[in-house]
């Protein structure tokens, strides 16, 4: 393992609401730790939990799931299929002996950059508490 | 006759009354339903011994007399059968024999459109499980100490497992054998589903005489199989005695209190999610890629899929991104028939393990795969 | 004369905006000019958007950035517009480009000058002056056009004479020019049009509201602080001190409905505002305490009602109906002053913060300018229009939308919008696309079976990524990625020169992939991606990774954490430009023909509107003749007589050849999609068949006949649709109105506030005392809603003696020989003998939208009117492309909006119709058909009814499909793919996310 370990967050964000969020954070120099890794897809309805499983297979601590708000989808309602989907998936990977706050959704809106960059802070310090993924872990050695 | 009616019902052909289980009466419908053209085809299992039953789609009904009598020791689903016969013909009709778990499958099926529920028609069987045939060969010598090759019928009654020959008839207690580790298959240990309620009709011996098969008409589909039967002067029918009623219910219930007490055994919690991790990981440690898991699942609507296509052999992962996909996408769906764990190489007990993960999912949502036609979770739009 | 294809819209909020879209896609060069830095308007200062609580800035934001981006739209902020001559489709419109002191060229928006300007603390318009700017500044982060925009009357340069170098130093680019002057332009259009707007009614001189109070905020200012981008992060706190306000007041008609004679009109906005501003708060926290001091709730519009009761019963705002007089300080809190209307007593009421809910006024400038031009105004300063062409000025060729016409709602602001597009359309039709331009690109470059060869630029963006990330290391570490051939760090890749360098290297290498490292996709992708499609790439072999706002903006004391991420990012990106692939956008023809379904007010003035600029119409109605509901009306509250107004109209329609008219007739059958539709018609008995490109649903609406309420008979008891018919003649001394009758109920289909009953109410009253004053007229009401200007109808009403008495729905009116009714105010039973009972019914929605919504696979609202595809940015389309929806068919509502939701749809109809083809999306999805099992949950999860399975396999509808993906992801064979974020795609960046 490295010397020091970080947090490795896979994020998925959809391009209308939560990557313009996280733009937003950026454009107001809200600090963030440098745990995430962002994937951009059109729609949170674009996320599939196979996607999330090889980011947690891959090594990632923590994998966020992210969208607009329920209403506000770009698409009509790809974020409440996604959230369909992540509530299904959240109990596998329950089952599979992950901890809670390794899989999580949050929406987040455009103009959310403090919001965004307090989510990114406060899921750190979660996965800097409970450690690697112990599937990670199973993966290292 | 009508919907919701119980019958008692035997082929009126005397040869097939005796070479059929329970009166012939389901060999007798398939006939019926070719001979009046309700389908095309219909699916048997042709008997090869008492260890080996071949499925065999046919039009013909020599060959579907010849298919009579009861196997279990053959835990083959037939879903897939039925799915190849839709493929072939999108617009014909076919009837079959069906085990609850057959029915199950075929009603999932249905769901993913790769079986037209209004031209298939679903002949129920109790079930009180079934035997995988090498074990019970192996438990044959042991246990009964009778020559596996000799054996002409076999039969699950009162608790017993009941094995004749020309010769002799031996009988040891379900739960004797099995504690030795023999008997159903696990799968079936712990199914709870013993009369198949969601086909057209649900037949069995439970509450029959000699020679009978005891009937509820289900549905619409049902009371056409058995008309055009009785018409065509195939078989005979009579009310179902009071007794004979009461009798079903009663072995229904033991099957389901044994199965419950399986369940308990089978699936203790695993409530350290760190033990949880390591009991998955080690489990599906051993295996080697084959996808028969796959191919055989009745469930499973797809051939070439994103498990397969998502899996990389360069990965090194202890449990594969085949597997973890294939949780996930069982787990609204699967119905624990234990094709999977019958045709593992590697010998990973993955009905156990999909159903650990499907229970959950399954009891969130309140879906039961298989009994009806409510849209399984991951479908679902709204 | 020649008609010029070009238009000036001036006025860059949201009406502005779709106008412009709209426009520039029907092929009309567009200028868009508004005189604040940035277009937006007042909706990109709005936190939500009532009734769907949806975040403003999400929903307007892409229309902001595809304004920016469109090839015919010239957006010229900080714009004034001196002055307008000529005649209708030939003007010279003169302009003035403000000075920022930057080039806009050149400067690319990243915000360093702005850090670096010593003047701090300047109130910030876009926060209503409770944020602070400097005196260089960009308004807000999604500002468009993102520029910096020096304040010459802060800036020190400016004011004092010091040769402050802040933000000359910062700016690598050297974009800020101290010696810029304002420029004059002369532009030749074919038309203008005014989306000039309304502002937020100032409260300074209403000292009884303590207005100069911190914690008495305009409702716009505390939208600012609701809002996440505001000053406070969308923490709600009082100004004063900083605590949580547990108490918030907010009072109504601020600045409308006062005796005040330039203020006398409704607002009609800001019930609404409110009640969405209190459940914003209440979910912010739940134990604040919310009061609305109303005098009428006015919901009027779709949604509205319901949004007032859930506002009521789910979040416990209280409803105070009232007139508050004073707010007062008194211990460092706030004291409410008002009568309660109810219990017509005086009250005082203490409170932690007061909003005041200021009323929508017109800009004097605005008006001055209006005035020079020569465009009627009103008494209120609001531009003046007729009732049957609501968006046309008395000047030919300058058009009207919005609020600047009159105070209305972000949707019917972008109808009107989309409705004076549309006729700017019809006008210029001959000038169509002659001013507009289409690049020319070399030929693309066939990339296939050929080994990825990859090219990748790092910009240092200034300091802005250079100064926190180590950019040469990250090239080098490039280098070392497999198919990387070429790859180095540029300090703008955004500049022409780095623009210059991508086409060079492209060409030099050999690449036939471009990965840049720099910003946001949002913004600069298609810059990118143009410079491929130059340099003979397809624009969608070029892939971003996000180093600036996803990294070195965000980790500015980590340098070599940040560097690390960087190489990883760009990692990610460089393992999905590797299995990039080459995506055309298809292009699907169109039917230049259109079916409107009903031929009432809104049908007739659609298809009209489309003949009118050229196209042929089929115009299907169900009944023996034209005019539908209107033909029963013969008054209007304002403007000339109805009857006329729908005779012209169908005499239009009849003669003009274009259209094609089908009565006795009904629409059987619809298959087919956008450009392409097919529909079976029946009349009188025998079936023809039509194709056709688009369609609108006109459909109408009824009046509710009330049977079984308050002993209706059609004699006695009647509705005003049948006292319209006999208000002439009747010989009444006592007539009784009962408003609401069979609308604002409890339970579905009409929970619904039917907007036009309380307008028609008074109307009809005032024609009954103008006959004869000596005749009593009562209204018995539960809310008077006459919004906007009918405000002065109500007024009109009280001064010409009709008795307005307020029931409530706990002691609903008694009608036999007399009628009875609990008059709350002074506290007794007042009873009453009307020789005639007159009672208000609800519009409801023609019984045919069932079967009408599903052969065109559209929905229905609970109240079975229409569904349109977005209740605020999209009021007259489908989410189901190709097909429209305008008038009562949408809702109920006056004639005025009908006509401009039905010239909105006509407007929007034709953009498909004039480019005679529909462009459909490059990303969308795909479907392998070796694989795909036909299992059908595509179908299920498409909103859009893009997929169906046909013949056991998935078929994609490229015209309908959006490209959301999320179809593939229910895949479970993996037969379906999103084109450009395919499975393997998206993949390979999870699995280069962390180097290890």
């Amino acid at each position: 393992m490295e010397e020091e370990w970080i947090p490795k967050i896979t994020l998925f964000c959809c391009n209308w609401c939560s990557y313009a969020g996280s733009d937003d954070a950026g454009v107001g120099r809200k600090q963030q730790p440098p745990t995430t890794r962002t994937i951009r897809v059109m729609c949170s309805g674009r996320t599939d939990p196979a996607f999330v499983l090889a980011a947690l297979l891959e090594g990632s601590d923590a994998v966020l799931f992210t969208g607009c708000h329920i209403g506000d989808c770009h698409y009509i309602s790809g974020n409440y299929k996604a959230k369909k989907k992540f509530e299904m998936l959240k109990e596998v990977v329950d089952e599979l002996g992950l901890e809670d706050e390794r899989l999580q959704l949050q929406w987040i809106s455009a103009s959310e950059g403090s919001e965004f960059a307090a989510y990114i802070n406060k899921v750190t310090e979660e996965i800097e508490a409970i450690g690697p993924s112990p599937l990670r872990q199973e993966w290292m050695k | 006759m009508k919907i919701g009616d119980c019958v008692v019902a035997w082929s009126k052909d005397e040869e097939l009354r005796k070479m059929g289980a329970s009166g012939g009466l389901v060999t007798s419908l398939l006939v019926g339903a070719l001979e009046t053209e309700l389908v095309d085809e219909v699916i048997a299992l042709r008997k090869i011994s008492e260890f080996e039953g071949v499925p065999i789609r046919t039009s013909d009904t020599d060959e579907a007399i010849r298919s009579a009598g009861s196997l279990h020791a053959a835990p083959i689903n037939l879903t897939k059968f039925a799915v190849r016969f839709f493929e072939e013909h999108p617009d014909g009709a076919i009837a079959l024999p069906v085990k609850p778990c057959d029915c199950r499958g075929i009603i999932e099926q249905a769901k993913r459109r790769k079986i037209d529920m209004d031209r298939i028609y679903l002949i129920g069987l109790n079930c009180g499980g079934t035997m995988d045939p090498i074990t019970t060969m192996e438990m044959l010598e042991k246990m009964y100490e009778m020559d596996p090759k000799k054996i002409v019928e076999e039969e699950i009654l009162k608790g017993k497992l009941i094995f004749k020959t020309e010769e002799e008839e031996k009988a040891i207690s379900i739960d004797e054998v099995e504690e030795a580790g023999y008997g159903r298959r696990e799968s079936c240990r712990y199914c709870g589903i013993n009369i198949p309620m969601m086909a057209d009709l649900a037949c069995g011996n439970w509450g029959a005489g000699e020679d009978e098969t005891f009937v509820e008409i289900l549905t619409e589909k049902g009371l056409r199989l058995m008309k055009s039967a009785v018409d065509h002067g195939l078989i005979e029918t009579a009310p179902a005695p009071e007794k004979g009623i009461k009798i079903r219910e009663k072995t229904n219930s033991v099957m389901e209190n044994v199965a419950k007490t399986w369940y308990e055994k089978v699936f203790v919690p695993i409530e350290d999610r760190s033990e949880r991790m390591k009991y998955y990981m080690d489990a599906m440690e051993d295996c080697i890629d084959c996808e028969a898991c796959k191919y055989v699942c009745p469930v499973c609507s797809c051939d070439e899929s994103k498990c397969i296509g998502f899996y990389d052999p360069m990965d090194s992962h202890k449990i594969s991104i085949y597997h973890l996909i294939r949780l996930l996408h069982l787990a609204d769906s699967c119905i624990g028939c234990g094709q999977c764990t019958d045709v593992c190489p590697a010998e990973i007990p993955l009905t156990i393990l999909h159903k650990r993960v499907a229970d959950r999912i399954q009891a969130k949502y309140d879906y039961i795969p298989g009994i009806d036609m409510k849209t399984p979770p991951f479908f679902e739009v709204e | 004369m020649e008609r010029v294809g070009s238009v000036l819209v001036v006025g860059g909020g949201v009406g502005g905006i779709q106008a412009s879209l709209d426009l520039a896609d029907s092929g009309f060069k567009v200028y868009l000019i508004d005189h604040r830095p940035s277009i937006g308007g007042g909706m990109a200062q709005l936190d939500k958007t009532f009734p769907t609580c949806d975040c403003s800035l999400c929903i307007e934001s892409p229309k902001l950035v595809e304004a920016s981006r469109h090839p015919n739209i010239d957006v010229l902020g900080y714009t004034e517009l001196i002055s307008v001559e000529g005649e209708a489709g030939n003007f010279i419109a003169k302009i003035n480009k403000k000075s920022r002191y930057v080039d806009v060229d050149i400067c690319n928006g990243c915000g360093a000058c702005t850090a670096k300007c010593p003047v701090k603390g300047i109130p910030s318009e876009f926060d209503e002056g409770i944020g602070e700017r400097r005196a260089i500044y960009i308004p807000f982060s999604q500002a468009v056009p993102n520029k910096a925009t020096i304040d010459v009357e802060h800036c020190l340069v400016f004011t004092i004479g010091r040769n402050c170098k802040g933000c000359r130093k910062a700016c690598t680019l050297d974009a800020i020019k101290l010696d810029m002057e304002d420029e004059e332009v002369d532009l030749r259009v074919g038309a203008v049009l005014f989306a000039t707007g309304a502002v937020p009614y100032d409260p300074s001189d209403l000292t009884q509201y303590s207005p100069e109070h911190p914690d008495v905020l305009t409702a716009m200012q505390f939208e600012r602080l609701m809002c996440a981008n505001g000053p406070t992060g969308g923490h709600i706190k009082r100004l004063s001190d900083g605590e949580d306000p547990k108490r918030i007041a907010f009072i109504q008609c601020v600045g409308s409905r006062t005796p005040k004679k330039d203020i006398e009109y409704c607002s009609a906005v800001c019930c609404n505002y409110a009640t969405k501003e209190a459940i914003i708060t209440k979910e912010h926290s739940r134990d604040v305490d919310i009061s609305i001091f109303y005098m009428d709730y006015r919901a009027c519009g779709k949604g509205f009602e319901e949004f007032y009761k859930r506002g009521k019963e789910e979040y416990g705002i209280n409803y105070i109906r009232s007139r508050a007089s004073e707010v007062y300080q008194s211990n460092g809190n706030l004291v409410v002053k008002y009568e309660d209307l109810d219990e017509a007593q005086i009250k005082e009421e203490e409170f932690d913060m007061v909003i005041l809910s200021v009323g929508l006024s017109q800009p004097k400038r605005t008006q001055d300018l209006l005035r020079k031009i020569g465009v009627n105004l009103n008494e209120f300063g609001m531009v003046e229009t007729v009732m049957n062409h609501p968006v046309e000025t008395n000047v030919p060729g300058i058009f009207v939308c919005g609020t600047a016409q009159g105070p209305k709602d972000i949707p019917e602001t972008v109808a009107q919008s989309s409705g004076a597009a549309g006729k700017i359309g019809s006008l210029l039709s001959d000038a169509r696309n002659t001013l507009t331009v289409k690049k020319e690109l070399p030929p693309e470059k066939d990339v296939t079976g050929e080994e990825p060869r990859i090219g990748v630029f790092v910009c240092h963006c200034g300091i802005n990524i250079g100064g926190v990330v180590d950019v040469p290391a990250v090239v080098e570490y490039v280098k070392t990625l497999p198919n990387v051939v070429y790859a180095a760090d540029q300090p703008y890749t955004c500049s022409d020169d780095g623009n210059k360098q991508i086409f060079d290297k492209i060409h030099e290498f050999d690449l036939n992939r471009v990965v840049v490292a720099a910003c946001t996709p949002r913004t600069h992708e298609p810059l990118f991606q143009a410079t491929c499609a130059e340099a003979g790439l397809n624009p969608f072999l070029f892939e971003f990774a996000n180093i600036r706002e996803h990294c070195s903006w965000i980790h500015m004391d980590e340098k070599e954490l940040a560097t690390q991420k960087a190489k990883e990012v760009v990692r990610m990106s460089v393992a999905k430009a590797r299995l990039l692939e080459p995506l055309e956008r298809g292009e699907i023809p169109v039917n230049q023909k259109a079916l409107v379904i009903g031929g009432g007010i809104s049908g007739m003035s659609a298809a009209l509107d489309l003949a009118a600029g050229g196209f042929p119409v089929c115009l299907v109605e169900r009944s023996g003749e034209l005019g539908g509901l209107l033909k029963h009306v013969t008054a209007l509250p304002r403007g000339k007589d109805p009857r006329d107004i729908l005779n012209e109209t169908i005499k239009k329609v009849e003669e003009n050849d274009l259209i094609n008219v089908y009565l006795n007739s009904e629409v059987t059958s619809v298959s087919g999609s956008v450009g392409n539709f097919t529909a079976k018609i029946l009349s009188h008995g025998k079936e023809d068949e039509i194709d056709f490109g688009v369609a609108i649903l006109a459909t109408g609406g009824d009046e509710f006949k009330p049977d079984g309420y308050y002993g209706y008979d059609g004699k006695r008891v009647i509705t005003q649709l049948e006292l319209e018919k006999i208000i002439d003649e009747i010989e009444a001394n006592t007539i009784v109105m009962i408003q609401c009758v069979g609308s604002r109920e409890e339970e579905p289909p009409r929970t619904y506030c039917s907007k036009i009953c309380c307008t028609e109410a008074v109307k009809n009253a005032i024609r009954i005392k103008e006959r004869n004053p000596k005749t009593e007229v009562f209204i018995l009401y539960k809310d008077v809603r006459t919004y906007g200007i009918n405000e002065l109808l109500y007024r009109d009403a009280r001064d010409k003696g009709v008795i307005f008495i307020r029931y409530t729905d706990e002691q609903k009116p008694v009608v036999n020989e007399y009628v009875e009714v609990y008059d709350e105010f002074i506290g007794q039973e007042i009873k009453i003998k009307p020789d005639l009972v007159v009672l208000s019914t609800p519009m409801v929605p023609n019984e045919d939208n069932d079967a009408v919504g599903k052969m065109f696979k559209v929905p229905l609202a609970p109240s079975n009117f229409f569904l349109e595809a977005h209740v605020k940015l999209r009021p007259v389309d489908f989410a189901t492309d190709g097909v429209y929806l305008c008038g009562l068919a949408h809702g109920p509502k006056p004639i005025d909006e009908c006509i401009a939701q039905a010239s909105a749809a006509a407007g929007r109809a034709s953009i498909p119709l004039s480019a005679g083809k529909v462009i459909a999306e490059a990303i969308v999805a795909s479907v392998d058909e070796e694989k795909c099992v036909g299992c059908g949950v595509c179908e299920d999860k498409c909103a859009y009814l893009a997929v169906s399975i046909e013949d056991g396999k998935a078929t994609v509808n490229r015209a309908m499909c959006k490209g959301c993906g999320t179809c593939v992801t229910a895949c479970p064979t993996g037969a379906m793919e999103q084109l450009h974020f395919k499975n393997d795609q998206i993949l390979a960046q999870v699995k280069h996310a962390f180097a290890w």
